[in-house]
């Protein structure tokens, strides 16, 4: 066997064991998959302080505001500081009308500092007991604080929780794709949160103890990901973080496909520049799973995956077109996905991951009461199986490209 | 998009009634827990909330001990294992399978020609040129058919059966062998090709994209053309040393092509062009001076050029073995672009 097909085989392998992976975990682990704690009593809440930065967000930090004094938890106990960073549009006046109630305070930035500084703005003015932040396109329901605060109480260990981040209202194929993604992303943090090994805590809403900004630090702002440092920072210290499946946040999903794209290179350099550089001394075998969920696991999607799906391209375009006619009886293509043996298991791979991703998606939906995918569904399901996946090696392509040569960091979808 | 900040209303009520109902929910669970606490009967409860008070005050904060969860980890293994061997046992079954139609349609045309073999061998030249044209069309399909099969089953396939494919050069050879009889003996036309290709790595880069242009040909001329592909690498086949003790072929691809149509007792059966490197559907259809029939580009007169070496070509007659050195002398290879 030559060395390419070898290493062909190789990567096939890791893939399936990847997927295979998650598949255990959730076997052995599913009655702890479907913990949902006790709701606390308004007594029985603490103190909470939500810190929304805003940049330029236009009329949708008013729907964001108007869903928090909607919202349940309880108004003596909740503060919210709304933090403008000079955006050039109306937030900034938006944000204020809604200082007429008594909880909520619009601090402000004189320049364009950056997300991560103006979210650590919020948080050195927040008092509450529990702090979350909050992205300002996006939309809580009237118990999501609630339900994320019990998660602190009923396992105290609990550093932060992450929220149950949906995409609002998808209209389009793009959009329908970003809320399959993201309700499939939702079940698998879920259970790497079982390992302890949780390793992003999403800027759309997560929410922590005070204790862990006194400890750990505020986020750093030389980070693209900040989100996800500050995470890597409290898995360094052994603190835990937990996912809730029952508190859920709508989010704008990214309108076109290139925006996708940017926003999920950005994503990408942001891991590669808090793993590689900042925290490359946590890939350490002494930290157990989180070494394998935490640090190692989006290298081993992303090498074999991009590898596989260039040479799967390859395969197909440099077929003659000759070789495309009925072979024995069967289309030539569909005979060159039995035929080799590493076509053959990656059809596997790609119909486990397929059936895996619509049972996570459902098990996710049915937790928040949503409706379930069904054969209306089957488009953009296509999409995310069959399409999505391929954009990938060029994200990462893209990613280490400009990562290597130190390419400016900036929000580039903003 | 962000501009807007209008909500689709439909789910926005949904939501809301959902909200609205687990509020309800909540605040009749909340209301008969604080009626049991008060009346003293929940120890669970007043533990609770006890607990709950200690919770948000003191720092919490505690390393988690990291551990390896090695069920996981071996459990996954074992069943990747299992999938990876299922996935490459399916293919090897399918593989296996799908070879034994092969075998037998080669075992259909072996049985055509040892037929028409033996017509050749025990009957009159008259019941050979009469049969001969009848079975022509099958026998050519089969050859095709059987060849593209075995391309590809080689292409996909490392662990090929390479004995199967000097079967399928033996039925080719055997077959030519007939054709080039009934040239002669019942004059007919049919123009053949003997292509020349070597599969050995890195000795023809061009032979995937020749063959791409025989398959064209093909199509052009409806069939009406035979077309023999050797792989010459393969030395240690019988038909092969054959091939090149006659046309003594030194590079790939070559392609022997007929030119002149049969006679009768005429040697110009015999006369056969070589092409060495690569050469294009076109070309190809000049050099068998079939061109005309599909309305190409150059005109009758041309023709007379198909003899005059082009600067691209390296072309010669050959009429056995006395002229190969001449052929060798001939020069270097173009390869020609495709």
């Amino acid at each position: 066997m030559d060395l390419l097909l070898l290493l062909l085989y190789s990567q096939v392998f890791v893939l399936v064991y990847l997927t295979v992976l998650f598949f255990v975990l959730f076997m052995l682990y599913h009655k702890r998959v479907y913990y949902q704690p006790r709701e606390l009593s308004d007594d029985e809440l603490p103190t909470l302080s939500v810190v929304i930065p805003v940049y330029n967000e236009g009329e949708s930090i008013r729907d964001n505001l108007s869903a928090i004094v909607n919202c349940d938890y309880p108004k003596d106990k909740l503060e919210v500081l709304v933090v403008d960073d000079a955006s050039t549009d109306n937030s900034y006046a938006i944000a204020k009308e809604y200082e007429r109630y008594l909880f909520i305070h619009v601090l402000c930035h004189e320049k364009n500092m950056g997300a991560a500084i103006a979210k650590n703005t919020g948080v050195k003015a927040a008092k509450g007991q529990l702090i979350a932040t909050l992205d300002s396109d996006s939309v809580v329901d009237a118990d999501t604080f609630r339900r994320l605060a019990s998660y602190f109480a009923y396992e105290p260990d609990t550093m932060a929780v992450t929220a149950t981040i949906r995409i609002r209202d998808p209209k389009t194929v793009v959009e329908k794709v970003q809320a399959l993604e993201y309700d499939t992303i939702l079940f698998f943090r879920r259970l790497m949160s079982l390992v302890d090994s949780i390793y992003v805590t999403p800027g759309g809403l997560s929410m922590f103890r005070r204790e862990v900004f006194e400890k750990v630090g505020l986020f750093d702002p030389r980070s693209l990901t900040e989100d996800l440092e500050i995470a890597i920072r409290m898995q360094r210290l052994g603190y835990k973080i937990k996912a809730a499946l029952d508190a859920p946040v709508y989010t704008r999903a990214q309108p076109t496909w290139g925006k996708l794209i940017k926003q999920r290179v950005r994503w990408v350099r942001g891991g590669f520049w808090t793993r590689l550089r900042k925290h490359i001394d946590l890939f350490d075998v002494t930290l157990g799973d989180f070494f394998i969920f935490g640090m190692l696991l989006d290298l081993m999607f992303m090498i074999p995956s991009s590898i596989l799906i260039l040479t799967l391209i390859y395969k197909l375009v440099s077929t003659p077109n000759y070789m495309w006619v009925d072979r024995l009886g069967i289309p030539s293509f569909l005979f060159s996905l039995f035929a080799d043996p590493l076509m053959a298991t990656s059809l596997a791979l790609l119909v486990i991951s397929f059936l895996w991703a619509i049972y996570a998606v459902n098990r996710v939906r049915e937790g928040i009461e949503d409706k379930l995918l069904g054969l209306e569904n089957l488009p953009e399901l296509a999409v995310f199986i069959f399409v999505y996946g391929y954009i990938w090696p060029y994200v990462w392509v893209e990613s280490l490209f400009k990562e290597v040569i130190g390419y400016e960091r900036r929000w580039e979808t903003r | 998009m962000k501009g807007d900040g209008k909500q689709d209303k439909g789910q926005n009520k949904e939501r809301e009634e959902k909200q609205e109902k687990r509020r309800e929910e909540r605040q009749g669970q909340h209301a008969k827990r604080d009626a049991k606490n008060a009346k003293g009967e929940s120890k669970q409860g007043s533990k609770q909330g006890k607990a709950i008070d200690d919770v948000w005050g003191e720092t919490r904060g505690r390393k988690t001990p990291r551990k390896w969860t090695w069920e996981v980890y071996t459990i996954a293994f074992i069943i990747t294992i299992v999938v990876f061997l299922a996935g490459a046992a399916v293919s090897y079954l399918f593989l296996n399978s799908a070879l034994s139609p092969i075998e037998k349609k080669m075992s259909v045309l072996n049985d055509d020609i040892i037929s028409l073999e033996t017509v050749l061998t025990s009957a009159s030249r008259e019941d050979f040129c009469t049969l001969y044209p009848l079975a022509a069309p099958s026998l050519e399909g089969q050859t095709w058919q059987i060849g593209e099969q075995l391309e590809y089953f080689e292409e996909s396939k490392k662990s090929f059966d390479i004995h199967l494919k000097y079967k399928y050069f033996h039925l080719e050879y055997r077959d030519l062998i007939l054709l080039k009889k009934a040239r002669a003996l019942c004059n007919l036309s049919t123009p053949y090709i003997i292509y020349i290709y070597s599969n050995k790595e890195g000795t023809c880069p061009k032979c995937k994209d020749e063959g791409l242009e025989l398959w064209k040909l093909r199509q052009a001329l409806n069939g009406s053309i035979r077309i023999y592909s050797f792989d010459g690498s393969l030395t240690d086949d019988i038909v092969i040393k054959a091939l090149k003790l006659r046309y003594n072929f030194t590079r790939y691809p070559t392609l022997i092509l007929s030119t002149a149509p049969g006679k009768q007792g005429s040697k110009a059966e015999k006369s056969e062009t070589v092409i060495e490197g690569f050469a294009s559907k076109d070309e190809l259809l000049q050099a068998l001076g079939l061109e005309l029939h599909y309305a190409s580009r150059k005109s009758q007169t041309t023709q007379s050029t198909t003899n005059e070496s082009s600067p691209c070509q390296n072309t010669h007659n050959t009429a056995g073995k006395d002229n190969a050195s001449e052929a060798e002398g001939s020069g270097s290879i173009c390869a020609l672009p495709s």
